[in-house]
């Protein structure tokens, strides 16, 4: 697949280590919910967001809105389709996306989707497989990002 | 460490599903949405300094979530 080089965003990672975060659900009980803190660099400035990791996504996605905040014209992005759980399907665009990682910038593909409602997912592509391995550490209670 | 929530399940019940900003300072939802947008709707509303909070999706109180792209 061809992705388009031309719409970039800055993204900042002010930490390798993050705690765990919970949800609880009535017939479960306490569930973990993986999320790291990610800078992003906007028209806003450097603004912080959660970004959920997700083994399950192939691609780091963000909601359509972003695209205005990162200053993306996506009318000159590759459009293309994600698919959910239950089919759902979604239009999306993709775009590279440089990320720091402690004064490091690795660039990796992201897609955009054309909802709002989208949670920031962190996908595996160009980076769980090439620069940092995700370790869930149960004992200490947090995600740590180990550099390959 | 900063005083942000780690736990959704209040911020589910009061906002959820959505988005909010939070306080890094004082752990507080400083403003929330629907989805992201009306988010940013409600942070240029109360003008908040958004460099100083963290935005944060919220799920649906008690409801499962999966997520995957293909």
């Amino acid at each position: 697949m061809c992705l388009s080089t031309e719409f970039l965003a800055l993204i900042f990672v002010s930490d390798l280590i993050f705690p765990f975060q919970y949800k609880y659900l009535p017939e479960v009980g306490r569930v973990f919910v993986p999320n790291i803190r990610i800078g992003l660099k906007t028209i806003d400035g450097v603004i912080k967001y959660d970004f959920l990791v997700d083994t399950g996504s192939d691609l780091t996605t963000l909601p359509f809105f972003m695209a205005h905040k990162l200053e993306i014209n996506l009318a000159k992005a590759t459009a293309s389709n994600a698919q959910g759980i239950g089919g759902h399907v979604v239009k999306t665009w993709l775009v590279k996306l440089p990320l720091i990682f402690s004064n490091e910038t690795i660039f990796v593909r992201a897609s955009i989707t054309n909802e709002n409602s989208t949670p920031f997912l962190l996908g595996r592509v160009d980076l769980l497989d090439v620069v940092y391995s995700w370790n869930f550490n149960a004992k200490k209670k947090i995600i740590e990002f180990e550099k390959l | 460490m900063d005083k942000v929530n780690k736990n959704f399940t209040n911020l589910s019940k009061k906002y959820g599903p959505g988005f909010v900003a939070i306080s890094e300072s004082s752990g507080r939802v400083l403003a929330h949405g629907s989805d992201i947008k009306k988010m940013y709707e409600d942070a240029e509303r109360k003008s908040l300094d958004l460099t100083k909070v963290v935005i944060s999706h919220v799920p649906k109180y008690g409801v499962f979530s999966a997520y995957f792209r293909e």
